[in-house]
């Protein structure tokens, strides 16, 4: 094998059917992240919450709660230095999750000329028209939620702010540890020092605003899924939240396992009831088929809580 | 006759302390250091004239006569009102670096053509005398120091006047932070004069009062709107930037720029404070490179690579006031980077509070 086929193994897209995992011969589970992502998302959290601990007394400095907290970081050098340590990681993680992404485009190129948005679907795409669904449910327009794909819209939304923070946060960052670098060694005028310390700082704000309201209400203290999604752990969701929370996602995987793995239904009875199911419910007008499909993730809850209490 | 024996001993007492530290009063605390003396002065208030003379003989000026910097009191007893010191007077006590008799002359005079002197005569209730800043401070008693105590046991090898040693040693202390030793290491240093952030607020006890420093500038002729604003919100926004921020959060660390180490010159008498088109000013384009590296813990390499671009970056006026094409670059990106903020945020307040009600309403 040659490298170019390793290479293209290593970062080809998972094919739809590799989603999902068959536990106990029983139970279905959809993986959604793999080890490599979690451990990105690791990362950036991990440092985000240092970056918060260590700018924000800066930030709101004349606060009752600013000088505590620098005494206990161990004054001005020992949160300067947590902050760049942290700050310098974060960035790596970036620049880390932007080589990842690059790696995959080239190794996918083929696919992404076939069906660009199909293959890369973090990448907001025509099934974004879902979000203006959300609105609408929201607002009492409509009666069901969206037909979601693999990626709603806060995770593309989470993803490319990221992506858009790191520019703003992580290069004014640079530039606000080596103003003399920057401006001194690289002639960038002195502008530079007053924008990196004005986006940095308003930022800083808007990353915190931003995780602190949607992100973590969606993961952690919204009505469904507190006290957290455990996704982030283990990257994988139960096959009833995948129905409600991803219909569409799911019907492309459970469609996709019946095409190519067609033994597999064969061999679990349970996985070709759910293929008729989806043929079925495919027929139907769009919001009837999401309000089947959400009647039918809780029958397979019921059936699973009755099978718990047997 | 028993209070005239326990007064007489008391004075004896006081006398002898004042003899033993060398201290001169020209007979001014016979009067002065009488607690309680007082006069009404012409605003109707009552100005309490004592003095304390035990703190005046562990002061910084303990050894100069009243008179000698309080030069308009002639007579005795004087009248109320003519006590102002006069700074650039020579004094009785020999400078030991120059075998001169000691004045703050020099100082004074850099005062003078400086911002806050040469319209003192016109205005001398806006701008700062030399007292406004400088007080007649106390020594340290460097017997509660254990570092000091070591100093001194070494000094006194050779100088054999421990009286003398200690007032030497003293005078420094005074300048110095001081090393508290616990368990034999150093624990922890006292500061013995202002830090950064104190001269901070020293400046902005004037800076910051927005009338004094309008009448300040109609005084000096400035009437450019954007000029005035720069003087007039020039706290405000230093107290943003991060070297405020440095002295502020962390007092025990000094690293961080006051106002002094930016706009006094390195190597000068830190009251070179110039308009900042006066070639001789720190902030002038020609001095700004060397004023940021004036320290090894300030920005070394700005003088030494002729940083133009960093020096003069606007490191107070964070917050950009729109005189030149840079500062309205910098402006638009603030008001985008506000609305950006602000929009996002209040996006992100109605989408979560839309799905928690629609959650909580939803029939399961």
């Amino acid at each position: 094998m040659g490298l170019w086929e390793a290479f293209k193994r290593t970062f080809r897209v998972r094919a739809e059917q590799d989603k999902l995992l068959i536990v106990d011969g029983e139970k279905i589970m959809i993986q959604k992240f793999t080890l490599f992502q979690r451990l990105l998302h690791v990362g950036i959290f991990s440092t985000f919450i240092w970056q918060i601990i260590t700018g924000y007394p800066l930030k709101f400095y004349n606060t009752a709660w600013a000088k505590p907290i620098i005494e206990l970081l161990g004054g001005i050098a020992g949160e300067m230095t947590i902050h760049r340590i942290s700050g310098f990681i974060m960035f790596s993680d970036f620049l880390l999750t932007v080589l990842y992404i690059t790696l995959i485009l080239i190794a996918n190129w083929d696919l992404a000329k076939k069906d660009f948005f199909g293959y890369f679907k973090i990448v907001p795409g025509p099934t974004d028209i879902t979000f203006v669904h959300y609105i609408k449910y929201l607002l009492g327009f409509r009666k069901v939620p969206p037909d979601w794909d693999e990626y709603i819209w806060v995770d593309k939304f989470d993803f490319w702010a990221v992506g858009w923070g790191m520019l703003a946060i992580g290069i004014t960052g640079w530039v606000l540890w080596l103003p003399e670098v920057f401006t001194g060694f690289l002639h960038m005028p002195p502008e530079t020092i007053q924008i990196a310390y004005l986006m940095h700082s308003d930022e800083a704000v808007l990353a915190l605003g931003w995780i602190a309201l949607v992100h973590m209400y969606m993961v952690h203290y919204g009505p469904n899924k507190f006290p957290m999604d455990w996704i982030w752990l283990t990257g994988t969701a139960s096959e009833v939240e995948w129905i409600e929370e991803r219909p569409r996602s799911y019907r492309r995987i459970i469609k996709a396992v019946a095409e190519n793995e067609p033994h597999l239904l064969e061999k679990y009875p349970f996985l070709k009831e759910r293929y008729q199911f989806v043929l079925e419910v495919e027929k139907l007008p769009e919001e009837e088929m999401i309000e089947k499909m959400h009647e039918y993730a809780h029958h397979l809850l019921e059936k699973e809580v009755e099978g718990r209490n047997e | 006759m028993k209070a005239f024996i326990l007064g007489l001993t008391g004075a004896i007492a006081i006398a002898g302390t004042a003899l033993g530290m060398g201290t001169t009063d020209d007979g001014c605390l016979v009067c002065h250091r009488l607690k309680g003396l007082s006069i009404v002065n012409k605003e109707n208030k009552v100005e309490d004239c004592s003095i304390s003379d035990a703190l005046f003989a562990h002061s910084v000026h303990r050894n100069v006569g009243c008179t000698e910097c309080h030069t308009d009191i002639e007579e005795y007893p004087h009248r109320p009102g003519s006590g102002k010191v006069n700074c650039a007077t020579q004094c009785h006590v020999i400078d030991p670096s120059t075998k001169k008799p000691f004045s703050h002359k020099k100082v004074y005079e850099t005062w003078k053509e400086s911002v806050h002197g040469k319209n003192y005569q016109k205005a001398p209730d806006i701008y700062p005398y030399c007292t406004y800043c400088h007080t007649n401070r106390l020594l340290i008693d460097v017997n509660k120091f254990e570092a000091l105590k070591m100093s001194f046991d070494r000094c006194s090898i050779c100088h054999q006047n421990k009286e003398w040693v200690k007032d030497r040693l003293s005078h420094v202390a005074s300048r110095e932070p001081i090393p508290i030793i616990k368990n034999g290491f150093t624990h922890q240093f006292i500061k013995t004069r202002r830090d950064g952030w104190e001269i901070v607020e020293l400046c902005a006890s004037c800076h910051e009062d927005k009338k004094k420093m309008e009448k300040a500038l109609d005084i000096e002729g400035i009437h450019n709107k954007f000029e005035r604003e720069h003087v007039l919100t020039a706290v405000e926004s230093y107290k943003v930037t991060m070297h405020a921020k440095m002295l502020y959060l962390d007092r025990n660390d000094t690293r961080a720029a006051d106002c002094l180490d930016c706009h006094t010159n390195k190597d000068g008498n830190f009251h070179d404070i110039f308009h900042k088109n006066d070639p001789r000013s720190s902030i002038n384009p020609k001095n700004i490179e060397l004023t940021c590296g004036r320290s090894t813990e300030c920005h070394p390499l700005a003088p030494k690579y002729h940083m133009k671009n960093f020096a003069t970056t606007k490191w107070v006026h964070m917050h950009p006031i729109p005189d030149s094409l840079g500062q309205k670059i910098v402006k638009i990106v603030e008001e985008f980077m506000f609305w950006l903020t602000t929009s996002t945020l209040l996006f992100a307040v109605t989408i979560v509070g839309l799905d928690l009600l629609k959650n909580l309403r939803r029939k399961h």
